[in-house]
């Protein structure tokens, strides 16, 4: 009551600071250390971003850089060269083992990669689909050696086929397809003619 | 006296208009000045990686190995997809396109009523165009989400706050949120594959090469030599994003 006749002024210019202060103090605390105002970001994110592990390792981690026992690495980088020259180059060993963070994780093995004799997995690419392009080659059970032996979609692909090189000869020879090319001949289908031929 | 007032008062006015006139430049051509003061980091950074996708239609054979292996690499929740693959099935009496389960199981036979009618069928895979110009970086009131100088639209995940503006300003539906983490998800590119230098899981997986990954800044690269072939197409193009997903066949019905 007796005190200064400005003493409402000087509240309010203590409640000012303290509102200024806690907002500096909140906007200090929300806004995090790597913000770059220019940016517009949290330039650490990538940082926190490239940590995420990996769980699809490409051909290169299956060709064996990683692997410790030397009779499986051999033979991951026989298969490996082997896939690289023929018709299925174009494949990643994932597409068929399943993913690699399933078969080694911290560098070492945790199970076996999955191996699908089915012929579903086949068809899942070369089942006959309108949608799919005409040059990309789909089951059809009136080629040249399908039809020779009767070979219906349900029949397991592997009888004949080898997953890692199905236009090999091999498997052919086995079930005398030779001859059919030989007694057939060259077929305008383009599927039959490339199986057989070498 | 009256003269050497007059004189002070022109200098000062002088300085007044010179120093405004400077001060407006600067808050007009702030950013390029900031950057000159900075040092030449950001163009460095510019100069190292300019990452571009490329997707050939007439390549696709809609198995979903790319949907499987993205799901399985990012840890995607069932029922959302990061990339999806469409079928798109023409006829005279209209286009008719499907995506059961993101194409992620492949895809059954086209039905045969509409098998007979079709005029033209075809598989598109589709993901996050990480555009030039993207409208989901616009929209985020937080800054969550941003491009990398490298090219790749991320999301910050402790920083997103899940309004999900971004999923609505995307003009190709790439974005959602994820069940589980409550915040904006999408495609990286892989960020973290490409970052360690390997290819994007799609990629990696895609048995036709329908899918390519690369670097603009490397001539001998897949993506520059199709940009530079110019015989690409980008997905809505009228949203003028800059979309860095470079189609090749894109038939024109795709949207």
């Amino acid at each position: 009551m007796n005190g200064s006749p400005r003493s409402h002024i000087y509240r309010l210019l203590v409640l000012l600071v303290i509102i200024g202060a806690g907002f500096a103090a909140v906007r200090s605390l929300a806004i995090p250390d790597s913000w770059d105002n220019e940016k517009f970001y949290r330039v650490d994110s990538l940082d926190d971003l490239s940590l995420q592990p990996l769980r699809i390792g490409g051909n290169e981690a299956c060709a064996g850089a990683g692997c410790h026992d030397s009779q499986g690495l051999a033979k991951h980088e026989e298969r490996f060269n082997a896939l690289a020259k023929g018709s299925h180059s174009g494949l990643a060993c994932e597409n068929c083992h399943g993913p690699l963070s399933d078969h080694v994780s911290d560098g070492r093995r945790v199970a076996s990669a999955l191996i699908n004799r089915e012929n579903t997995l086949c068809l899942g690419c070369h089942g006959p689909l309108l949608s799919r392009p005409k040059d990309f080659p789909q089951f059809n059970a009136e080629n040249t050696g399908h039809w020779y032996f009767d070979v219906e979609i349900t029949a397991p692909c592997r009888d004949c086929h080898d997953p890692h090189e199905p236009r090999h000869r091999a498997a052919l020879r086995d079930m005398g397809a030779l001859e059919v090319e030989s007694e057939i001949g060259a077929t305008e289908q383009p599927h039959a003619a490339s199986e057989v031929a070498q | 006296m009256t003269t050497q007032t007059s004189n002070a008062r022109r200098v000062f006015l002088q300085k007044l208009l010179a120093g405004g006139a400077a001060a407006g430049m600067f808050m007009v051509y702030r950013q390029p000045v900031v950057a000159a003061l900075k040092g030449a980091d950001k163009t460095a950074q510019a100069a190292g990686h300019d990452y571009a996708f490329v997707v050939d239609v007439n390549r696709c054979i809609g198995c979903g190995q790319c949907v499987r292996a993205c799901s399985i690499e990012n840890d995607v929740p069932e029922g959302q997809y990061r990339t999806w693959i469409e079928r798109y099935v023409v006829t005279p009496d209209g286009v008719h396109v499907d995506s059961p389960q993101g194409g992620m199981y492949g895809f059954d036979e086209v039905d045969e009523g509409l098998a007979g009618e079709a005029i033209n069928t075809f598989f598109v895979p589709k993901l996050c165009n990480h555009c030039a110009e993207a409208p989901c970086i616009q929209v985020c009131p937080v800054g969550a989400t941003y491009r990398s100088p490298e090219g790749f639209v991320l999301v910050d995940p402790e920083h997103c706050i899940g309004c999900s503006y971004c999923v609505q300003a995307c003009p190709y539906g790439v974005r959602f949120i994820n069940k589980y983490k409550h915040i904006a998800d999408k495609c990286t590119w892989c960020y973290h594959r490409v970052s360690q230098g390997k290819l994007p899981a799609c990629v990696t997986v895609c048995p036709t090469q329908a899918r390519m990954f690369g670097d603009l800044n490397d001539p001998d690269s897949q993506v520059a030599r199709v940009r530079e072939a110019d015989n690409w197409d980008v997905l809505k193009p009228e949203a003028h994003t800059e979309s860095m997903c470079l189609y090749l066949g894109l038939p024109r019905v795709v949207v």
